[in-house]
């Protein structure tokens, strides 16, 4: 008995041994390898999406479990995590602007947490209980670390503009007024027609967008904002304002995170950047949408539209668009 | 102590569950690899015996944990209930050898379960002429078995002080939590409050199931394995185990 004792003490020290060499290795390869195939893309197919983007510009924090491995400049530092929660987001510190994201094997658990696709629930299912639980592709993550990148890069380019659009919404009701008015059909019935309208622009074979369907887009864009406003009794005004920075803080970020699917040859993710458009989505995420939409037809509409976006005083999109549509 | 372990394993298995557990193994796989399959998985159509093989393991890895949550239930409260706990204490054994003995009959049985399951699919691959696939398959058991290993023990020690239905609820329970573990632990590390903490506690003490299956994934591809979560979930397998020198019923 003596003997059955001692084994399975030194079976249990043992195995904690190897747990906490295991937990101790670091930030794992993979995430580092895709890091670098990310900033691999600065040779000049970032600049070529969005002037001025870059991954390798910002400090990069990957989480995975309860530490952060901020990658910069050649170097990885082991920290405590910043968030208390794990989250793809860029903040400014002191110092400099991060990207915090976390690492390839959690966003494999999760899918893309808080930027991503929504799958039906069967794919779930099947995903779940299947020996292969990979959800997101490697080309999905770089897609994703640029989507971060983008908004570093608006963190130091757009900050105090952004600013002054968030005060036209300071009301928190906002957001939670809008969201429970989405539940109306007729409101429901304008975001199809929307996002059926925006879809076939974006799709469609001709060089430049037709002009008269992106009038109807812009005219189905004010009619719903005018329900809403009708609805909720908030200011037309702000929630313009509220599509507005939306549209400007994720569309654009989406527009580059398929654009960097583009930019690695992955046409299938691409292809699914753009079946997304024609999905119904509800809350925030349609302005992910809409906005990427905007910046895709602004992009065949006028190709140096970035520049002047910086230059000018307004930053809506959908202002931008309805005044090169004439 | 052996002996103990042995009688479980035999009581568990009678001559008869192999056959059937086989026999079930042989009607799914051929269900699986044979046939114009209208299976789809991410809207691609799964065609051909390679491609079959995960699907096939999967199916394996899902059966075995049932099976373990199953052949675990019983083995102890029975044992309670038939008296023989007290046969088997004033002979000496002391309560701890006799739960851990009966704890680890319980186990190999499962194990057995899942390798009855493994030879239906060993059984294809011969037939099909691919042989080369049987080791790595193997191997891949034997890390998805470490999940199912998990689920018996578990099982087995709730058993030891609840009824049956609360031992069999928590399995299933312990079995979506590790199936899930991934996406729920995001949930935690993305709540905030005082709910936060318990969940963060509860999910630390079960093992990443989705996590070990993509280790035995990763052997079948040829990727790269992480040691990481298998050593992580036989930490825990360890610590249920332990729990069987504790905990013992009052009625003997």
């Amino acid at each position: 008995m003596k003997a059955f004792k001692l084994i399975y003490l030194l079976t249990g020290i043992l195995l904690a041994a190897g747990v906490l060499f295991t937990s101790l290795k670091g930030l794992p390869e993979e995430d580092l390898v895709l890091y670098e195939k990310a900033c691999e893309l600065e040779d000049g197919r970032l600049e070529r999406i969005w002037p001025g983007l870059s991954v390798s510009r910002y400090p990069v924090a990957i989480r995975k479990g309860y530490a952060e491995y901020v990658v910069f400049n050649g170097d990885v530092r082991k920290r405590k995590p910043v968030l208390p929660v794990i989250a793809c987001t860029a903040y400014p510190s002191e110092d400099a602007v991060y990207i915090l994201v976390p690492s390839k094997s959690v966003m494999d658990s999760v899918g893309q947490i808080v930027e991503g696709f929504s799958g039906s629930f069967d794919d779930f299912l099947i995903d779940q209980f299947s020996i292969d639980a990979q959800k997101l592709s490697d080309n999905q993550y770089i897609s994703v670390l640029c989507h971060e990148a983008m908004h570093a890069l608006q963190l130091s380019r757009w900050e105090r503009k952004i600013m002054v659009l968030a005060e036209d919404i300071a009301d928190a009701g906002t957001e939670a007024k809008i969201a429970e008015t989405e539940s109306d059909p007729e409101i429901r019935a304008m975001y199809e027609k929307q996002a059926d309208l925006l879809y076939r622009l974006v799709v469609s074979d001709d060089g430049m967008p037709d002009a008269e369907t992106v009038k109807e887009y812009i005219r189905a864009r004010k009619d719903t904002q005018a329900l809403l406003s009708a609805k909720t009794g908030i200011d037309i005004d702000a929630v313009r304002s509220y599509a507005d920075l939306y549209e400007l803080l994720e569309g654009t970020a989406r527009y580059v995170e398929a654009k960097a699917a583009l930019a690695l040859s992955d046409n299938e993710l691409y292809g699914q950047y753009l079946s997304s458009l024609k999905e119904i989505s509800y809350g925030r995420e349609k302005y992910y949408m809409s906005g990427m939409g905007i910046c895709m037809l602004l992009d065949r509409l006028d190709p140096v539209w970035k520049q002047d976006l910086s230059g000018t005083g307004s930053l809506s999109l959908a202002e931008f668009l309805e005044n090169l549509a004439g | 102590m052996l002996a103990l372990i042995h009688n479980t394993f035999r009581e568990r298995i009678r001559g008869k569950t192999f056959y059937v557990v086989a026999f079930i193994g042989m009607v799914i796989m051929l269900l699986v690899t044979t046939g114009d399959s209208n299976l789809t998985i991410n809207g691609k159509k799964i065609t051909g015996f390679e491609q079959m093989v995960p699907v096939a393991l999967s199916i394996t890895g899902f059966l075995s944990t049932l099976l373990a949550v199953m052949v675990s239930l019983r083995t102890i409260p029975d044992e309670f209930e038939r008296k023989a706990t007290h046969l088997v204490v004033i002979r000496g054994i002391k309560p701890w050898q006799y739960m851990f003995s009966l704890t680890v009959g319980n186990m190999l049985a499962s194990l057995f379960c899942m390798l009855s399951l493994y030879i239906s699919l060993c059984v294809f691959c011969a037939a099909y002429g691919k042989l080369g696939l049987i080791l790595p398959t193997f191997l891949c058991i034997i890390v998805m078995s470490v999940n199912s290993l998990f689920l018996s023990a578990a099982v087995s020690v709730v058993s030891i002080k609840s009824p049956v239905y609360i031992a069999g609820l928590a399995g299933i329970l312990i079995y979506a939590a590790g199936v899930l573990h991934g996406i729920l632990d995001a949930l935690a590390n993305t709540a905030q409050g005082v709910g936060a903490v318990p969940a963060r506690a509860i999910l630390f003490l079960i093992p990443d199931f989705s996590a070990v299956q993509q280790q035995a994934s990763n052997i079948l591809t040829g990727a790269s394995v992480d040691p990481e979560p298998i050593l992580g979930s036989l930490m825990l397998l360890y610590l249920v185990l332990s729990l069987t020198f504790v905990l013992f019923r009052k009625e003997v």
